[in-house]
């Protein structure tokens, strides 16, 4: 068992962290879903990887237990405009510390939803599913969501991309 | 000319664009400006998936919860004995195995010069605990050398050759509190604690310490050119480890030393990638 958990909690945790903002409650819930994983062993046949099997618990149960703590009620709400700031630091090394950084502004339902798509690969229809919402309303979420982070992150795109702007532009699918 | 919304602009990352948005985007530079940076932020947190964290609770923690629910029977907290004879260490697996998880072992036991190969592909968080755990390990044989130039030599570990380069390398550390332990499996379950401490601390720096920053020395080349060093130094402790590891291969301390070699060649690897060029990666090292 501490085998199985050594090799994947770094990743399984990794999916409760992204989607509880508190670090608490985060560990919290990342034991619950551990237990969770274990107990339901016994079921898992193999048709997946494990680490796939295991990261759909960890979901399922992060988003339970977001429900629970009524995290989710706010999920249609409306984006307010930005009110904050990601410090303009030009000097902060990796996109990808920023947008988690970004992600903590965002309001709770367009981070779930921005999280479970663009982070974590689940399609609009599943999200949909798991949060009882239509496959439209995960989209638009989906679509503030991004635009938020956008204008959060203005400062440090704007820097990384001022030598690409021209060059680095491929224009979408027509 | 009307923008593009933000909101459209963030749906063409993966939606079709019409022809009045692509029409759009030929003569607007600042809309193709905010494509560019909103799949940038897209591509960014894709690859967060890959990117683990330190566990969020510890063994011990869930341990305890699993026991509480039933689903696992109390384990010894021992793993096994090292005994020191003439020079010479070999592990004595000694814990109980009636209740013990079987699982719970193959983690700690020694690599063996066979397996060398097969590290290649463990993830790379376990071979940062490794490191850790030498680490532990080290810092312990430094305070039993401490006892030892100080007249109580600890039972036979003066004997061993090991442990005499250790004391060379760290002649000097002051030694303000020396921990006394009750039992041997004492002091073991005190190094375990004490390891999942270290790598939690060690995976955070890995992921947080500026010190190596580019803005830190001075800029980004200078950053490459000390993790290359980093990586041939390590490159040649891996060498040496892998030698004696042919020559003894159950020996602990030398096991966790190459993990821990590993483990650190891994993290350097990895920062080593953040400060090249975007134009540049690492195929091979």
């Amino acid at each position: 068992m501490r085998a199985l958990w050594a090799e994947h909690a770094p990743r399984v945790d990794a999916v409760v962290r992204r989607l509880v903002h508190d670090p608490d409650e985060a560990a919290d819930v990342a034991q619950d879903v551990w237990i969770q994983i274990f107990r339901a062993l016994p079921t898992f046949r193999g048709d997946s990887q494990f680490s796939t099997w295991a990261h759909r618990i960890a979901v399922n149960r992060t988003l339970n237990a977001m429900r629970r703590a009524r995290r989710l009620t706010g999920v249609h709400e409306e984006l307010t405009e930005a009110t904050a700031m990601v410090e303009d630091d030009m000097e902060q090394p990796f996109v990808r510390e920023s947008i988690t950084q970004a992600l903590d502004r965002l309001p709770r339902g367009a981070r779930t939803v921005f999280v479970l798509h663009d982070v974590e690969g689940y399609t609009h229809e599943e999200i949909a599913s798991q949060l009882g919402i239509t496959s439209g309303g995960s989209k638009s979420q989906l679509f503030k969501a991004r635009a938020r982070l956008r204008r959060l992150l203005a400062p440090l795109m704007d820097h990384l991309t001022t030598s690409t702007r021209e060059d680095g532009y491929a224009a979408p699918l027509a | 000319m009307q923008h593009l919304s933000p909101e459209r602009i963030a749906s063409l990352v993966d939606e079709p664009a019409t022809t009045a948005d692509m029409t759009h985007f030929q003569l607007c530079s600042r809309c193709r400006a905010d494509f560019v940076a909103v799949r940038r932020i897209v591509a960014s947190a894709a690859e967060e998936r890959e990117q683990p964290i330190v566990p969020l609770n510890s063994w011990q923690q869930l341990a305890g919860a699993l026991q509480a629910e039933g689903l696992m029977a109390p384990v010894a907290p021992v793993v096994a004995h090292s005994v020191v004879t003439a020079g010479h260490v070999r592990s004595i697996d000694s814990a109980a195995s009636v209740g013990r998880d079987p699982a719970y072992s193959p983690a700690r036991e020694p690599v063996r010069a066979h397996q060398i190969t097969r590290r290649s592909s463990t993830a790379p968080w376990m071979r940062v605990v490794g490191m850790a755990a030498a680490a532990a390990l080290l810092v312990t044989i430094g305070v039993a050398g401490g006892r030892a130039s100080a007249g109580g030599a600890p039972g036979g570990l003066e004997q061993s050759p090991v442990i005499t380069s250790v004391q060379r390398a760290v002649p000097t550390a002051p030694i303000t509190a020396v921990p006394q332990f009750r039992s041997p499996e004492d002091a073991r379950a005190t190094l375990n604690s004490a390891e999942e401490v270290y790598s939690g601390a060690l995976l955070w720096l890995a992921a947080h310490d500026s010190a190596l920053a580019p803005r830190q020395v001075g800029g980004s080349a200078a950053a490459a050119m000390n993790y290359r060093q980093r990586l041939e130094v390590l490159d040649a402790a891996m060498a040496t480890a892998r030698r004696a590891l042919y020559e003894a291969p159950d020996d602990p301390v030398m096991n966790r030393y190459y993990l821990a070699t590993l483990g650190a060649r891994e993290v350097t690897l990895r920062r080593l990638t953040t400060v090249l060029p975007a134009s540049q990666q690492v195929l091979e090292y």
